[in-house]
């Protein structure tokens, strides 16, 4: 049985993690792409230069995420919680919002990539 | 009119100072997933260098194909048959230069002994499930020795004086393509890109006003450990323990086949070779892998290679010196670092 208490649990663990990898992977610097993750596909990351509305698939349903003025937000989801809706527009390199029901998360990241290649 | 004016002017000037864009394409060839990553290149040269990479590489892996019917496996055939055979010319880029290695390395780049490989059953698009091939088989063709002089030349046509000989380029193959199709990008006028096939990469130029960076995965699977700068026109090539292989009752038995012993060789778990020559470097990852954690460094100087990285199957980054100036940890406690030299 899920309560209320666990999904804040999770959505703490899940900004905490956000805001880890913000700390350690990202220098202090304006956004510049959101990364959507959907369950069982690749990230994919979406310029912020570009307004634009996306409808994304998740376990419940669709998510609608807007990005507009460089910021980036979920509009819509289809879960009971709406803590992801109500987190707002998030605009600097490493904010992070997530609907875990729906398994939808939304991470911005810095322009520049760490690196351009992996070797292996 | 004036404050639109002043818009437009602005967003005229933010135009003008916009970063070139970097283009990224993923494509599935080679039997592995290619990046083409480009620098600065205006739409269509771009589009188009995609598509001609995506081509060519398709049609190499097809004519190199080592164990489905390709002017490769029809020259084994020949050679097999005791025949003296004009090779097809698409076969070129990897003969002679393949001997060279081979002879250089002292046979431990080891094309010839295809049959060893899919004796152990990597001649296969679905990795072998187990159990080890018979001792008894792989006995046989160590004792069988074939290697790349038993490769001979006569007025341009080419035979063997080893009936165990069987050609399989899959140490090499890569290096060849990647290093023909950069230079075909180039003349296209492309001098700012990573192809990258499947980890194994060749860069030109720089991304804008800095070098490409180039992360190393770690062999264990954890992640990046490492990273380099790369300079233009150089190719980083790595072999592994981790690329092909099967578990039998918990051991590992990877598709680095010795030929003094005709099992996987031990003591490494990736190599990861820096120079100017992808084919070279392709060939050095392999024949120092083989060599081992003491004897690599010999080899690399015989090759001529200077940026080696080992990570040994204790987990320690042995390293020419040159390539110690060069690495980078990235990871939170750097590990055991040997640097070894050759000294004759």
């Amino acid at each position: 049985m899920i309560r209320a208490g666990d999904i804040v649990i999770c959505l703490l663990a899940a900004a905490l993690i956000g805001a880890v990898f913000g700390w350690t992977w990202l220098p202090d610097a304006p956004a510049a792409y959101a990364v959507v993750r959907v369950p069982g596909e690749p990230a994919r990351r979406v310029p912020l230069s570009e307004n634009r509305r996306l409808e994304v698939p998740g376990r419940l349903g669709e998510s609608v995420l807007v990005i507009r003025s460089g910021q980036a937000r979920f509009l819509h989801s289809p879960c009971p919680g709406q803590y992801c809706v109500h987190r707002g527009w998030l605009d600097s390199a490493g904010d992070f919002a997530a609907c875990l029901p729906n398994g939808v998360s939304l991470t911005l990241i810095e322009g520049e990539a760490r690196f351009d290649a992996i070797a292996f | 009119m004036l404050v639109r004016a002043l818009l437009i002017s602005t967003l005229l000037l933010a135009g003008c100072t916009a970063r070139p864009p970097v283009r990224e394409y993923s494509f599935f060839a080679f039997g592995t997933l290619v990046q083409l990553t480009l620098y600065g290149a205006p739409a269509e040269l771009a589009e188009q260098a995609h598509r001609y990479t995506a081509r060519r590489l398709h049609r190499y892996h097809d004519a190199w194909h080592a164990w489905k019917n390709s002017p490769l496996t029809r020259l084994n055939a020949a050679l097999a048959a005791g025949k003296s055979v004009k090779p097809d010319a698409v076969l070129e880029p990897l003969l002679k230069p393949a001997q060279r290695y081979a002879r250089r390395s002292n046979q431990l780049f080891n094309p010839a002994i295809g049959r060893l490989i899919g004796l152990w059953g990597f001649h296969a698009d679905k990795l072998p499930a187990g159990p080890p091939p018979d001792p008894d088989a792989i006995a046989a063709l160590v004792e069988a020795a074939p290697d790349m002089a038993d490769l001979v030349w006569r007025d341009g046509r080419l035979a063997s004086t080893n009936p165990a000989l069987q050609l399989d380029f899959g140490a090499f193959a890569k290096g060849v393509a990647v290093e023909a199709i950069i230079g075909d990008l180039a003349e296209m006028g492309l001098n700012n890109l990573i192809l990258n096939a499947g980890g194994d990469l060749k860069v030109l130029g720089r991304h804008g006003d800095r070098p490409w960076r180039i992360a190393i995965r770690a062999p264990d699977g954890s992640g990046v450990f490492a990273s380099i700068e790369a300079r233009g026109g150089e190719a980083v090539f790595t072999s592994g323990d981790y690329e092909r292989y099967f578990v039998w009752q918990g051991k590992r038995y990877h598709h680095l086949i010795d030929p003094r012993t005709g099992y996987p060789a031990r003591g490494a778990h990736s190599v990861t070779v820096i120079s100017r020559d992808g084919a070279l470097a392709d060939a050095a990852a392999t024949a120092l892998f083989i060599a081992g954690p003491e004897n690599w460094p010999a080899i690399a100087h015989q090759l001529g290679v200077e940026y080696v990285l080992m990570v040994d199957a204790g987990g320690a980054a042995r390293m020419t010196p040159a390539m110690a100036e060069r690495v980078q940890f990235e990871t939170e406690t750097a590990p055991p670092v040997v640097i070894q030299t050759w000294a004759p």
